[in-house]
């Protein structure tokens, strides 16, 4: 069936195309493997096709994250060297296995060239690479490694990792302090808020805590000067515009309620000036998702049971589908799973049987996707209606050149002329049957339909097929 | 690792299938397995796509497009590399057919191409290319002429026929049916002599190289019955000649391999919020299997190929050509790690049957809940999911824990395994007990 359509849309295709340019000049285009139903989903205005998967990265991704313009994955997987051999040694043998170290790596990929890069690899007894966020607007990420060893009291440092490939520590967390990394929703810049501690000594009464402060850097990984803020339970939310606030929380033990109140950070006076609440929405947390934007195209990540002679199997399922349209869902793939879109629906990421695969979305215009749909399944229409027309032609011709009649069960005499019965599911005979040397007019005599959208696939006694729209 | 859906059992030994790798792209138009399961040999078209000529191509308008190309991908699992052997413009021509000439890292691939000649004949030629990408030229013909390519199942030899009438005369004309004609050739692509066919027969090789044609010819006693006649090519007379005894092992053309593992390629349908879902499945089971269900390679992929080693197994997904390689491990040895990983999912699950009850026990002041009532509608709430009660068996009475002596050696529950219950205690730790 899928390959009939498949067919059938490369047809349309081609006939589309040499009928637009008077000359057959253009190579037949099939658009990949493509097909009109299953890889396209439909949303108001546009129609989406999901180009056929490509690979990201093999297996142990710990963490994906697309770029804010949706342009770029990066992966965080655990990558180490074993052989099939190894594995096989691992059954049999006692012994633990001696194997290379593992490393973690940073693979980012790219939906411009399709092309996968390793950016970034870091023994596993180098480090621990505890977060990964894009730097927006840019080719850059920030990285916060960390020791591997847990009784290490060195604090982790900050890593800004370059288009280039090339990694430069930016900072070190100090002892005992707790750190955030947060880039601005909007422009390449980050906030690196620092909450320091001091440890009480024995004996000594307990010290006064020093004020977080924030320091700013960008793709270029220079530090700015760093603004202390709060005194309470502050801490830094950008805007959705990019600009840095406060917004701290102080419990009033009288009235026994939290008191919040915003400020916001002047970067040109580097100081602190109390403001009102931003009225645009806000990143409140450190790797929280960003704020609500109604997209066009939603992911279901689902695990349905399928059964097959008795036996069931779990089949994850990943589908897309226009948000707030339920009748048209995009099949994504039947394994796999933590679907998710790109910003600015770019493409469809997600993971099959651990490795990373990605498939990029285009978008067309609505119209001439409905229209090229259509006059798919019209040729699927037309050669199926042909196939029983040709069925119906050989098999009068094994009967003196009796045609069946359409009284009796013409499906079941029938199913030896056709590669597959289902051909005649939909198919209505219309011709009475009888000796097909009475007909007079082949060509305009008419055995059978099948419907359509908009109209009728007819096939005459002279087995040609025909579209006849509705009237 | 999952010790249950990642392995295929037979009675002799089991397979761990690895997670898939990406051999190559989409448009895979044929996968061949090499007879020793060394190279995977991948034929596709290759177009480069982007978004903006898919707008243009739905749209109906003429765009500028990237000439498509074909390429031939060779894929090994013992270094699980892919290398682009050939690529070829449609100008340049079309592969058909690739076989592996047995034991060599060479193909034999047939294709119709046009060479740069004037007259712009299109020919069909025959070629052994290496996996490394050099290529030999072995013949030509015109595509009105039938041809054969026969890769001996043996050795690296391959035999070539050529059908030098490609319709056969009609009947009663006087035009006389020219005898088919076969050359050999091996990995260094040089013609043997030829050898000319007997009437109306076909080629067999043996598996000591040498190469046979049967042919039938009339009982002299039953006019009415054929019997087989066996030709064996002579080098020496570069002719067919006539053998008295069949071969012991040319009649049929493939090696009888008893096949330890099959593949099955399904399908099968699943309902996604009320809407039809079609999941192309592939499974592999063993001939003799260890266990019932066959192992599921992947539920979206198609023509699925297990490599004559059992090192691999191919399929499309998605148009794209997959493999998962697999590692054969002795049998005992899985059936231990096997049992073992169930013992510690059955372990893991007493745990936190345990950890509830301990949780409900200290919510109700100390005392742990009766195992006469509905309890596990009253743990429930302490579970992330309801289903790891399924097969815990809650022995303990219930009442107060302050009245437990040695929380340590009081019993809470256990669940039933293979050999062994995972028995859980008041303390809320798991142990593995054999059954005596």
């Amino acid at each position: 069936m899928l390959l009939h359509l498949l067919t059938a849309f490369a047809l349309v295709s081609t006939f589309a195309s040499s009928e637009s340019q008077q000359h057959g000049s253009q190579t037949q285009f099939d658009l990949a493997q493509c097909d009109p139903i299953k890889d396209f989903v439909t949303a108001k205005q546009s129609a989406y096709l999901m180009m056929p998967p490509d690979l990201v990265c093999g297996p142990k991704q710990i963490d994906m994250r697309w770029s804010p313009d949706g342009q770029r994955l990066a992966v965080l997987r655990q990558y180490q060297h074993i052989s099939a051999e190894q594995i096989a040694d691992s059954f049999v043998s006692k012994e633990p296995l001696t194997l290379d170290e593992a490393e973690t790596q940073v693979i980012t990929w790219n939906v411009k060239t399709q092309k996968a890069t390793t950016a970034f690899r870091l023994r596993v007894s180098n480090g621990v690479i505890d977060s990964m966020d894009w730097i927006t607007g840019s080719s850059s990420m920030v990285l916060e490694v960390r020791s591997p060893n847990p009784d290490d009291q060195s604090g982790s440092q900050v890593v800004l990792l370059q288009n280039s490939g090339t990694a430069k520590v930016i900072v070190t967390q100090k002892v005992d302090e707790g750190i955030q990394i947060l880039p601005s929703p909007v422009k390449p810049i980050v906030a690196y808020v620092e909450y320091p501690f001091v440890r009480r000594t024995s004996g000594l009464p307990p010290p006064v805590q020093p004020l977080p402060s924030v320091r700013f850097f960008g793709v270029d990984g220079v530090l700015s000067g760093p603004i202390s803020f709060g005194k309470g339970n502050s801490r830094l939310v950008w805007s959705a515009n990019g600009t840095p606030y406060i917004f701290e929380s102080k419990y009033d033990r009288v009235t026994n309620t939290m008191n919040h109140s915003w400020s916001f950070v002047d970067r040109t006076t580097n100081s602190i000036k109390p403001s009102n609440p931003p009225s645009d929405l806000v990143y409140l947390a450190q790797n929280s998702p960003p704020p609500q934007i109604s997209s066009a195209l939603d992911v279901q990540n689902v695990i349905p049971k399928l059964r097959l002679e008795q036996k069931g199997f779990d089949a994850p399922v990943v589908t897309i589908r226009a948000n707030k349209i339920d009748e048209s869902f995009g099949l994504v793939t039947s394994d796999g799973m933590k679907g998710e879109i790109a910003p600015h629906l770019t493409a469809v990421s997600y993971v099959s049987q651990g490795n990373v695969m990605v498939r990029t979305l285009a978008k067309v215009p609505l119209d001439a996707y409905l229209v090229a749909k259509n006059a798919a399944i019209r040729t699927k229409l037309l050669n199926q209606a042909k196939q029983v027309g040709i069925a119906l032609v050989l098999n009068a011709g094994d009967n003196s050149d009796n045609y069946l009649s359409n009284k009796g069960d013409w499906k079941s005499i029938l199913i030896p002329y056709l590669k597959d019965a289902s051909l005649m599911d939909g198919f209505n005979y219309v011709f009475p049957g009888g000796d097909a040397a009475k007909i007079s007019d082949p060509s305009g005599t008419v055995l059978g339909y099948l419907e359509g959208p908009g109209g009728r696939a007819v096939v005459y006694t002279d087995s040609h097929a025909k579209w006849v729209p509705n009237p | 690792m999952d010790p249950q859906r990642d392995f295929v059992a037979s009675g002799k030994s089991a397979f761990l299938m690895l997670p898939p790798e990406f051999v190559c792209g989409p448009k895979v138009q044929q996968m061949v397995w090499g007879n020793d399961g060394v190279h995977l040999a991948v034929l596709r078209r290759f177009e480069d796509i982007t978004t903006g000529m898919i707008k243009d191509l739905i749209a109906q308008q003429p765009g500028v497009r990237a000439e498509p190309e074909q390429q031939l991908i060779v894929w090994s699992p013992t270094n699980r590399k892919t290398t682009t052997v050939l690529r070829l413009k449609p100008s340049q021509g079309e592969i058909t057919e690739v076989s592996w000439i047995v034991g060599s890292s060479q193909m034999a691939v047939v294709g119709v191409f046009n060479p740069a000649n004037p007259s712009g004949e299109v020919t069909v030629g025959v070629m052994v290319v290496s996996s490394a990408g050099s290529t030999i030229p072995v013949a030509q013909f015109s595509v009105s002429e039938r041809y054969e390519v026969l890769p001996s199942p043996y050795k690296s030899q391959v035999a070539l026929v050529r059908f030098p009438n490609s319709n056969l005369p009609k009947a009663g004309s006087s035009e006389a049916i020219k005898p088919s004609i076969v050359r050999t050739f091996g990995t260094n692509g040089i013609l043997s002599p030829a050898f000319t066919m007997p009437e109306g027969s076909s080629l067999f090789w043996s598996s000591n190289g040498q190469l046979f044609a049967l042919g039938f010819e009339r009982d002299k006693s039953k006019p009415k019955k054929s019997v087989p006649v066996w030709y064996l090519a002579n080098k020496a007379s570069q002719k067919f000649e006539r053998v008295a005894t069949s071969p012991p092992d040319a009649s049929p053309n493939e090696p009888t391999i008893k096949h330890e593992l099959e593949i099955q390629n399904l399908n099968a349908k699943a309902a996604v919020k009320k809407i039809g879902v079609n999941a192309p499945i592939v499974v592999v089971q063993a001939e003799t299997p260890e266990e019932d269900a066959p192992t599921v390679v992947t539920t979206d992929g198609g023509e699925g190929q297990i490599s004559p080693t059992y090192n691999a197994i191919s399929y499309i997904y998605q148009g794209s050509a997959m493999v998962r390689p697999m590692v054969k491990v002795p049998l005992e040895a899985y059936k231990q790690a096997k049992l073992a990983a169930i013992r510690m999912k059955l372990m893991n699950q007493a745990k936190q049957v345990a950890l509830g009850l301990i949780m409900n026990m200290s919510d109700m002041d100390d005392n742990f809940v009766s195992n006469k009532g509905d309890w596990k509608t009253q743990l429930e709430p302490y579970m992330r999911d309801s289903s790891v009660f399924d097969g815990f068996n809650y022995t303990f009475g219930g009442g107060a824990s302050g009245k437990i002596n040695d929380p340590a050696n009081t019993q809470l529950g256990y669940l039933e395994g293979t050999g062994g219950r995972a028995v859980a205690y008041a303390d809320g730790h798991v142990k593995w007990i054999p059954n005596p």
